[in-house]
């Protein structure tokens, strides 16, 4: 985050604040958790109250527990097939970026062909075909996830590195002789850090999704608490319908706020790579002090008003003699 | 043209990859899940049927895989993509009847969500600092809802509750499907809340890549002239809209396969009766003819709808036209 | 004879504000009259001065060079005076007046640009003011055919005339920057660097308008288009009867083609002198530098010497002269008090230099009294006075 000195604007404060919850909750959530997610020790069908804050299930487990303990599954293995995913369009993508000539070809076309076949259908079929007992690993779900999603990130990747192949920190380093998987990545890669943040990010994104979907569907096992298997178990106890609102609402919601923490950070990525998206100076309240408009129109120069405050040029002492 | 000619290309090997992985996946697997299948299947159905299923997982698993892929390549392009084992019928009927409720549905509501969310993008760049921008995060905790998750939603609140929109299925059980107003009307009645849910779910993708390539070009030199010009301040928009749609439109590709796998699954909370419902069951029953199919069709689908992209790009890019000519 | 609003309306909004309309009788010799203009950048502790208290008049039909280095604050001072810079640029302070004229009256019209709303601003554009930008490919739309641009500035501004006329008025245009009219249904991509500058002049000249502001116009192509294009705006400028103020860093350029040059640097101006004179006899030594650190176009090859040190960085200027650690007269004073613009000469020349100040600790130096190769210095020590 240093490294990559993001711009601290309220958008990226929020992601980062919501992922920070969400990783706290994944690393001590199921040790907080008030019971175990599978007993059914509890009546069926609680609203929420002060011993189960979300109820429990028609089984008569609790809710919230779940929840809890649901977050790990659902952040390893998104994290998982996140990296794995960005590890594998960082190798692509440079590689083809790097090299050109007919191994840039072959690899540009290996990224189009997976950027053009659609993800989760495809991801549905290799699933269907898993023995159930592969189902219910994590990790292999998560490869699986990763081979489907790396191919956005390669390309971005290519793009990138064909641009800063020929500049001269690279040139330098080639004449002086190092090996080429040394330039490439000691000199090239560090240079892509914010494009691969912003891959990563998105894989993420696309992981958690697609992990969440195979769950809900009842693709991946089903014994395996993740957010994804407890809307699964609501939908199949018809728990929308019948406004158990506490047992699917939760998760959907706790997906759908890692996934805003992780776009809200990509905004400041986003930002970071294009300086044309930053905020220009000031801040609102700054802006009304001068009585400037909140908002600079294009081709209407704001002008500062002769009764604000008017400080002299500073000019701070550089001693200097001729 | 040249240009055409490529993506052409790719969208065949795209299909060929599709085919191939059909065909493979099942022989990578452990435990060689067809035969199983068959094995299952054994006395359950006339032994005819069992070999049209055969035929369509390559024949006889006896010959070399070679002339098994053959088999199966072959009996693909005569339509024999093998019977559904839950359904008792032949894939491809299932699927002619299942796939227009698919496009259609994907169909309007793609094209809603990228004309709207591109519309709209364009006006949160253009007013750039202005309140609308406080839209950006609500916007981004909807493209970050799983599609199913909203499209549950909103059938429960405007659906159940409210009785606003009639919800499961595709039209009520008293008209007769045809060309009639009846049915018609009730199709679209019954379209409304699967298409809201899509276009909520989607349209946020579509406007902050808009934004964001908006106030791009609000910077490049060319919009600063269309002001200096004296341009009313709507062809001063056009000017940084009409460059700005466009990578939203090269992006066309990744955004359709990720819609569309969404979409199916709105399909299923909504009991809409296309392929995602479809591919549900079919996952449900292990029915893997059926699974087949309805893969290979949603890729075929995506790629038609890349290439009619690729051909708003031509129209809209005149820098593309003059690359394909040389 | 000017009309002045009465009280500036409010920046944002898009009204006219109730003019005092007064019978126009007599036009001033001036297009253009700028006084005590300032621009920062950002407010407060990040604030920067970009251009400081800048003063000037640039007269009918003439052409005013101005030139620096970057960092000069000459582009940010056309395009704020245009109400064109864009954020975090602001103005803040001054008036831009603009002296208008409409063709079969006899009197003109003053508008401040620093005042005007966006709508009074949006009228006077392209049809009074037009730009011409450094690179005519970044300023032309890319997916938009030449006669678009054309079609599109005549139909806002000329709404009377049939598309037919307007056709016609863009080949004629075309014409007489030496384009053929096939060029109209080309894309910019599809033409080169120095047809694509010959479009966006042709388009400036569309609407006659009384300035044309040129930005740089050939910094970004060769020699000999550069040549060219320099050519065809001398032709032009006896043809169409236009003022322009052209930007560059080029003080040879300038010398040929201006009538007056103002020389910035730091935001500032440190000489304005007309071109002729202030090419024979440069008094600021940042002037002489520049003109060292160009071949000349014409005449004698010279020694190519330029100037030592970066130029100015604005967050962080010395105190005193801004110049004085880059230059090589740099006197005791320098050091603590700034020069204050001052004419010298009779020729309507300004300088902002403490040697040619009365009761200089130093004499002025030959090279800043009498620059073209003469051994003979002592007759023109005038600017020491």
């Amino acid at each position: 985050m240093n490294a990559l000195r993001l711009p601290r604007s309220p958008k990226v404060l929020l992601g980062a604040g919501i992922l920070l919850f969400f990783i706290i909750m994944t690393v001590i959530g199921p040790l907080l958790a008030p019971d175990d997610p599978s007993a059914t020790s509890f009546a069926p069908n609680l609203t929420p109250s002060a011993h189960h804050w979300l109820g429990t299930t028609s089984l008569g487990q609790d809710i919230f527990s779940q929840l809890l303990v649901g977050a790990r599954a659902t952040m390893v293995v998104a994290l998982l097939a996140g990296l794995v995913a960005t590890v594998l369009s960082m190798t692509i993508g440079i590689t083809a970026g790097y090299f050109g000539g007919v191994s840039d070809d072959g690899l540009t076309l290996l990224s189009n062909v997976f950027l053009a076949l659609p993800g989760l259908p495809l991801l549905i079929v290799i699933d269907s075909y898993l023995p159930v007992g592969s189902r219910s690993n994590a990790f292999v779900i998560g490869l699986i996830i990763s081979l489907t999603g790396w191919a956005w990130g390669a390309r971005v990747l290519r793009a990138q590195t064909m641009s800063l192949r020929n500049r001269d920190f690279v040139e330098a380093a080639r004449i002086i002789g190092e090996k080429r998987y040394r330039i490439m990545f000691s000199e090239i890669a560090p240079n892509l850090l914010p494009i691969l943040a912003s891959s990563l990010l998105f894989t993420v994104l696309y992981s958690i999704g697609a992990y969440v979907t195979l769950a809900y569907i009842g693709l991946t096992s089903t014994s395996v608490w993740n957010w994804g298997t407890m809307l699964y178990w609501a939908q199949s106890n018809n728990a929308p319908l019948s406004g158990e609102w506490y047992w699917f609402v939760p998760p959907g919601i706790c997906i759908a706020l890692v996934g805003t923490g992780l776009a809200l950070l990509n905004f400041g990525i986003d930002e970071f790579i294009n300086p044309r998206l930053r905020a220009a100076g000031l801040t609102s309240r700054q802006r009304r002090a001068l009585g400037l408009p909140r908002r600079v129109r294009l081709g209407l120069t704001p002008v500062l008003r002769t009764g604000a405050t008017k400080k002299t040029v500073s000019a701070p002492s550089r001693a200097v003699s001729p | 043209m040249r240009m055409i000619a490529r993506r052409i290309g790719l969208y065949v090997l795209t299909a060929w990859v599709a085919i191939t992985v059909n065909f493979m996946l099942p022989r990578l697997m452990p435990g060689n899940p067809i035969q199983n299948m068959i094995g299952k299947l054994q006395g359950q159905v006339t032994a005819q049927e069992m070999n049209a299923i055969r035929l369509s997982f390559g024949g006889d698993t006896n010959h070399g895989l070679i002339t098994q892929y053959f088999t199966y390549i072959t009996q693909m392009f005569h339509g024999n993509l093998g019977i559904s084992i839950t359904l008792g019928a032949s894939v491809s009927s299932i699927l002619r009847e299942s796939v227009p409720w698919t496009v259609g549905l994907i169909g309007i509501s793609t094209v809603l969500s990228f004309v709207i969310g591109t519309f709209c993008g364009a006006m949160l760049g253009w007013t750039r600092g202005s309140r609308f921008d406080s839209l950006i995060p609500t916007a981004t905790f909807f493209q970050a809802v799983p599609y199913f998750f909203l499209g549950t939603v909103m059938l429960l609140v405007f659906g159940s509750h409210l009785h606003l929109f009639p919800v499961l299925g595709a039209y009520s059980a008293n008209v007769t499907p045809g060309w009639n107003w009846a049915f018609v009307g009730d199709v679209i009645r019954y379209g409304e809340l699967p298409v809201i849910s899509i276009v909520l779910s989607s349209i946020a993708g579509w406007m902050l890549g808009m934004r964001n390539m908006m106030i791009t070009m609000i910077g490049e030199d060319f919009v600063l002239m269309a002001v200096a010009k004296g341009l009313p301040r709507r062809k001063v928009i056009m000017h940084a809209a009409r460059n700005a749609v466009l990578p939203s439109i090269a992006n066309l590709s990744l955004a359709i396969g990720l819609v569309v796998s969404g979409a199916l699954l709105v399909e299923l909370v909504f009991n809409y009766p296309g392929v995602g419902d479809l591919l549900l069951q079919a996952v449900l029953n292990e029915d893997y003819p059926l699974i087949q199919g309805i893969f290979l069709v949603i890729t075929l689908t995506v790629l038609a709808a890349n290439l009619i992209a690729d051909f708003i790009y031509l129209a809209l890019d005149p820098r593309t036209r003059t690359e394909a000519a040389l | 004879m000017s009309i002045k609003r009465l009280d500036p309306a409010p920046m944002d909004e898009e009204r006219d504000s109730p003019r005092l309309v007064m019978p126009p009788t007599t036009r001033s010799e001036f297009v253009l009259d700028v006084k005590n203009f300032s621009v920062d950048y950002g407010t407060g502790d990040q604030m920067v001065r970009a251009v400081n208290d800048v003063s000037l008049t640039l007269r009918r039909s003439t052409v005013l060079g101005v030139a620096g280095e970057s960092g000069s604050g000459k582009s940010t001072f056309v395009y704020a005076m245009t109400r064109l810079l864009r954020a975090p640029g602001l103005i803040s302070g001054g008036t831009v007046n603009l002296h208008t004229t409409t063709k079969g009256e006899i009197g003109e019209e003053v508008l401040d640009l620093v005042t005007a709303s966006e709508k009074e601003l949006r009228k006077i554009r392209w049809s009074h003011v037009a730009i011409v930008l450094q690179s005519a490919l970044s300023a032309l739309d890319p997916v938009v055919r030449i006669a678009r641009e054309f079609d599109e500035v005549l139909k806002t501004h000329r709404p009377e005339m049939s598309k037919k006329q307007r056709r016609e008025r863009a080949e004629a245009l075309l014409a007489t920057v030496g384009l053929n009219e096939d060029r109209l249904d080309r894309f910019p991509h599809e033409l080169s660097g120095g047809q694509r500058q010959r479009v966006m002049i042709a388009l400036a000249l569309a609407l006659d308008p009384e300035l044309v502001i040129m930005d740089e116009p050939t910094t970004a192509l060769d020699v000999v288009t550069q040549r060219e294009i320099i050519n065809e705006l001398q032709d032009l400028r006896s043809r169409f009867d236009f003022a322009m103020i052209f930007i560059t860093h080029d003080l040879s350029l300038l010398v040929e083609l201006a009538d007056e040059i103002v020389v910035m640097y730091a935001g500032s101006i440190v000489e304005r002198a007309p071109a002729n004179e202030l090419y024979e006899a440069p008094r600021h030594p940042y002037t002489l530098g520049l003109l060292n650190s160009f071949p000349p176009m014409h005449g004698a090859r010279q020694e190519l010497t330029g100037i030592p040190g970066s130029p100015p960085d604005l967050s962080n200027l010395p105190i005193g002269c801004k110049f004085h650690p880059r230059c090589s007269y740099a006197m005791a004073r320098c050091v603590h008090d700034e020069p204050p613009l001052v004419s010298v000469g009779d020729t309507g020349r300004s300088v902002a230099c403490w040697l040619h100040v009365e009761g200089a600790e130093r004499p002025v130096p030959v090279e800043l009294s009498r620059r073209v190769t003469s051994s003979n210095t002592s007759d023109t020590g005038g600017g020491a006075s």
